[in-house]
């Protein structure tokens, strides 16, 4: 039971709080952030500190350590790769340059990058048309409408594969990249989080460029996207992994040659006739991930944030 | 309410209209474009540019077969410059592409454009005669061109020839298969006191060597890849054969997998388990152990060759092969793993490019590169006695011997027909396994899989 | 904010009010349609004509070759499948998954939550990125990760911990197998959402709390996870719903459904049954009875998420 004027105090924001040495006797400073007013005081705060980093560092290490021991086999020299050292040495290509002989890994990465990026870029694209059109007018049937599109995630592969192949067959487009990305131009997701948004977009900006007489695309353009950038890079990098994992489809249209990195690394799990070729394997599925982390790392928070403003409540 | 009445309006619309693509299914007026008796089609001419497409469950995966394809490809654009080979893997997202052959097919011919020359299991055959139309080779190219590729200067063993005949007809020229050989580990069986040149040649011998490796060694005994799903049924039906049984009547009317002569050879395996002489393994953890130096005996099929000799070499021990091992003195009747090349293409200039790919894969040429490349026995066994051919390879390769040896007194892989053949031989071999592998009774479970699947067999 | 009527200043000059022409009404009205227009285009063709298409087919019984004829068989294709001998059990082995999974993408991820709240700054980026990372690698590479992780003679788990645990190949063993590497892949996602969900929750209430004299486990209790609700009850209807998604291509490409159908849950019991048939009707059937069980199971889940959760308004 506390008559303590403190916790009041800290409940007035980071501003508050980042000023230290404050009449009241209040709780050790926070290094930031809104204060959880539920926090003991004192030794038993550093404790309970420590202990978060523990369990973030036990949980890290167990999430990652596949990963590593993944990229670790594709690193050892051929004759060393069921050592369980964990440090590979001496260090060598060759399990890269076998796989690169196998399976013209080069090609296959800037292959499924074309993809990828093109198909998030579409799903973007399309699906920002229609969510703006969610979010600044208010049309007949635009909850159906909006229902129809959400109502694709419950519609699964198995349904359309076959029609959809039939129909590309029909277009021509069966064993080029195009097949594999004009179905998916419309990705429910996209459409979602951009609504999600959009929704929280200020009406007094679209309803000032429109007494501007801007249309409705050149308000888009200029208004709505440059305030949204951080959502599109959310939302584009998410799009861009989903697409950059892909198989099944790949695998229906793309029959003549492995030309994205996925099939890439299912032509060596396949080979029933040979004992699996770990080096090679790992090292093909290790160039699969690299990329995709790299760009999670470089854009990192910006997914973060992406989670934390879509709304998910 | 008016909205939703609305809502629902436009959406049976949409539906409607969007549907308008008419109902299912095709004619089935048409029949195959070669008639009995019609004549053969003509040769192409020198300019006469043609395109075909090549599907193969081998493409696609990263070894061996894919370059020595693209050898032999590269070989046949040499020689017939006017014929363009595409060659594709099977349509699909199974890991392993031989799982979608057949699926492969099917989806592609709905499409309208199966390819032209297939390369399909002998387990499909009647699926692919009946129902995927492939095409009967004497009716197409003529009845002398097909026993002229049958023969030459090295000729077919005449039991493969006949392997993917259907009512008389050959519909497909077999490619590459084998029949099962017993693998064994010499220094295993040195080390277990057992004689490495003289493998067991009986089934009881199997089983008292196997204990012996155990017993001596600590590593297993045996092991028999013929008795789960992912084996399929191939050599499983090579051991009901020797054992004088059948799976399927020679009609074709009636399932005989259940009958005593079949429960045995499943009951002799399932000793094997109970002994603690064959370890509870799927096929490739099995191979995989024996390729590593693990496991005494192992009959296989010798596609598996070289991971056993590369395994042989790593490991530091010695590779035997051995012919199918025999119950008591009734004859071995191997049967034959593998796959022939099919024809479905209905254009003439196109079935005679075919014709002419599957003459080139099946010749002498060919079978040098395909034996010396990847091990497969050839299928004009003469080529190993042949120095300008095989002889040097099979001089420094003596494991093939058995295989060669087996090939004259091979049976067929009788296929089961209908459209759900691969239900009927799913739901048999996974009953096998769970015999062998899980302890549970022979007889009944092998006769309740026997009627579930004649439920499945065609009628009529 | 566009809407579907003249705009309110219109009035301004009575005569263009009276001069806006029907057909130009038409087209004010209609450019919403327009931006939904590509997004629709799409949806339409590439997910609902072949839902129809497969609902269509699903009634006939035909082996997709232009040479046969395909005959109606009504409901006859869905009675065979709802009969299979297997399906008790596989869904079963379905709902086993999806309890398994929520340790990881339910409980770890609040304990995890609830007891780090306090780390921040540059440590949680890189303990996040950590966690994170499982859930970028795409199914095949992650199949290709476990198979080597979990081989039995050379993986580094039962060499590490001296075992001898055929993990993929025992029929007891499978299903846990395809759960852990789900799991894994999952725990980053579950672990973002939970905290951002705990970033969203107002301090305010906690604060009461404590004011009125709540213990810490109290207010965990009483306050934090009953305003955590509508994440955690997200986090259950994305476990269902992924859970089929995710472990689809695990067990496609690692186990195949066994062995001995130890691993064949309804998806892959429907797909493998319908696809094996070469009977293109049972098939389209199987691909319904997916698109119908989803739906229902969102349905029910959307409308639990809205019974039992507590909203911060």
């Amino acid at each position: 039971m506390t008559t303590d004027v403190a916790p009041l105090v800290l409940d007035e924001g980071p501003a508050a709080t980042g000023e230290a040495g404050l009449a009241s006797p209040a709780p050790p400073r926070r290094r930031g952030g809104p204060a959880e007013p539920d926090e003991p005081v004192g030794e038993v705060s550093r404790a309970s500190v420590v202990g978060g980093h523990a369990v973030l560092v036990l949980l890290g290490l167990a999430c990652v350590f596949p990963i590593y021991w993944l990229y670790v086999t594709s690193l050892r020299a051929p004759d060393d790769i069921f050592k369980l050292t964990p440090f590979p040495w001496p260090l060598s290509v060759s399990s890269y340059s076998d796989a690169n002989k196998a399976v013209h890994i080069g090609r296959l990465l800037v292959n499924t990058i074309a993809v990828a990026g093109l198909t998030a870029l579409g799903q973007m694209l399309v699906g920002l048309l229609a969510a703006y059109a969610f979010a600044a007018w208010r049309f007949r049937f635009s909850r159906l409408l909006y229902l129809t599109f959400v109502g694709t995630w419950l519609v699964p592969f198995q349904v359309t594969m076959l029609p959809n192949y039939t129909l590309l067959n029909r277009l021509g487009l069966l064993n080029t990249l195009a097949g594999v990305i004009v179905p998916n131009l419309c990705s429910a997701l996209g459409l979602l989080m951009l609504r999600q948004h959009l929704d929280g977009f200020p009406k007094e900006l679209l309803e000032a460029a429109r007494m501007d007489g801007r249309s409705s695309w050149a308000t888009l353009w200029t208004v709505v996207v440059p305030n949204l950038r951080p959502a599109l890079a959310a939302l584009g990098i998410l799009l861009f992994v989903n697409s950059w994992n892909e198989y099944f489809w790949p695998a229906m249209v793309l029959q003549r040659s492995n030309s994205v990195i996925q099939l890439g690394i299912a032509s060596f799990i396949g080979s029933a006739d040979q004992g699996l070729p770990w080096g090679p394997l790992s090292a093909t599925a290790g160039l699969a991930c690299l990329p995709v982390f790299v760009l999670y790392l470089a854009l990192q928070r910006h997914v973060v944030n992406g989670f934390v403003h879509s709304g998910l409540k | 309410m008016k909205k939703l009445l609305s809502a629902a309006a436009l959406a049976a619309a949409v539906a409607l209209g969007v549907a308008a693509c008419g109902s299912p299914g095709g004619s089935s007026s048409s029949t195959t474009a070669s008639a009995a008796g019609a004549k053969p089609i003509p040769e192409l001419s020198p300019d006469q540019k043609v395109t075909i497409t090549f599907e193969s469950y081998n493409f696609g995966l990263a070894g061996p077969w894919t370059e020595t394809f693209n050898e032999l490809l590269g070989k046949f654009k040499a020689k017939y410059p006017n014929i363009t080979v595409i060659g594709q893997k099977p349509l699909g997202s199974s890991p392993n592409p031989a799982s979608d052959a057949i699926s492969s097919v099917q989806q592609q011919a709905a499409a309208g454009k199966a390819p032209d020359v297939d390369q399909q299991g002998f387990d499909a055959l009647n699926f692919m005669v009946n129902s995927l139309g492939a095409k009967p080779l004497e009716d197409v190219v003529g009845k002398p061109a097909v026993d002229a590729n049958f023969g030459g200067a090295h000729p077919f063993s005449p039991s493969v020839t006949t392997l993917a005949n259907v009512k008389g007809k050959t519909y497909g020229v077999p490619f590459v298969l084998s029949t099962p050989i017993l693998y064994y580990n010499k220094t295993l069986f040195t080390q277990a006191g057992l004689d490495p040149n003289k493998p067991p040649t009986t089934w009881d011998e199997v089983a008292t060597d196997a204990a012996a490796i155990k017993a001596k060694t600590g590593k297993d005994g045996a092991y028999i890849d013929c008795l789960t799903k992912g084996s399929k049924d191939w050599c499983l039906q090579s051991l009901i054969r020797s054992n004088g049984g059948r799976v399927i009547s020679t009609d074709g009317s009636k399932l005989s997998f259940a009958d005593a002569p079949a429960v045995q050879a499943v009951t002799m395996a399932q000793g094997l388990v109970n002994s603690g002489s064959t370890p509870k393994l799927q096929q490739k953890p099995a191979y995989t152990e024996f390729a590593a130096g693990g496991m005494g005996m192992i009959l296989e099929t010798s596609a598996v060759q070289s991971v056993f000799q590369k395994g042989a070499k790593t490991g530091k021990w010695e590779l035997g092969a051995a012919a199918e091992p025999a119950f008591g003195s009734q004859p071995v009747i191997p049967t034959s793993s593998g796959s022939a090349l099919f024809m479905l293409s209905k254009d003439p200039a196109k079935q005679r490019a075919a014709w002419d790919l599957i003459t080139f894969l099946t010749s002498d040429q060919a079978y040098d590169v395909i034996s010396s490349k990847i091990g497969y026995v050839p299928l004009r066994p003469s080529l190993v006695d042949s120095a300008a051919d095989l002889k040097p390879w099979a001089d420094a390769h003596p494991l093939i011997q058995p295989n060669i040896a087996q090939l004259a007194k091979m049976e067929p892989w009788v296929a089961f027909p209908g459209d759900q053949f691969v239900q009927i031989r799913d739901g048999w071999m996974s009953a096998v396994e769970s015999v062998v592998y899980q302890g549970k009774p022979a007889g009944p479970t092998l006769s309740a899989a026997q009627t579930t699947a004649s439920a499945l067999l065609p009628k009529g | 904010m566009f809407v579907e009527t003249a705009p309110p200043l219109a009035a301004r000059s009575p005569v263009t009010a009276a001069r806006a022409t029907w057909p130009r009404r038409l087209a004010r009205a209609a450019v919403p349609y327009a931006y939904v227009a590509p997004a629709l285009a799409m949806v339409v063709i590439w997910t609902y004509r072949p839902l129809v298409g497969t609902a269509q087919l699903s009634l006939y019984s035909w082996n997709l070759l232009p040479t046969a004829p395909a005959t109606p068989v009504g409901l006859d294709n869905y009675r065979r499948l709802l009969e299979l001998p297997d399906l008790g059990h596989a869904v079963g082995r379905t709902f086993l998954v999806i309890v398994g999974l929520l340790p990881f993408t339910l409980l770890v991820p609040v304990v995890v939550g609830l007891l780090t709240r306090r780390v921040r700054g540059r440590a949680r980026t890189v303990y996040q990125a950590m966690i994170f990372a499982p859930f970028l690698v795409a199914p095949v590479a992650a199949a290709s990760v476990w198979l080597w992780l979990l081989d039995l003679h050379q993986g580094v788990v039962n060499r590490a911990l001296g075992l001898s645990v055929n993990w993929f190949n025992d029929p007891h063993l499978a299903l846990w197998a395809v759960i852990l590497m789900t799991g894994w892949s999952l725990l980053g996602f579950a672990v973002l959402v939970v905290a951002a969900g705990l970033a969203g929750i107002n301090p305010d209430y906690a604060q009461a709390a404590a004011l009125d004299g709540a213990r810490r486990g109290q207010i965990t209790r009483w306050v934090t996870l009953p305003l955590l609700s509508p994440t955690l009850v997200f986090l259950l209807l994305m476990t269902v719903l992924l859970s089929g998604q995710l472990t689809f291509p695990l067990i496609n490409t690692v186990t195949q459904g066994g062995p001995l159908n130890a691993t064949t849950t309804i998806y892959y019991l429907l797909w493998d049954y319908g696809f094996r048939d070469f009977n293109a009707g049972l098939a389209s059937a199987a691909g319904i009875l997916f698109f119908l069980g989803f739906t229902v199971l969102a349905a029910g889940l959307v409308w639990l998420s809205e019974k039992v959760t507590f909203h911060d308004n």
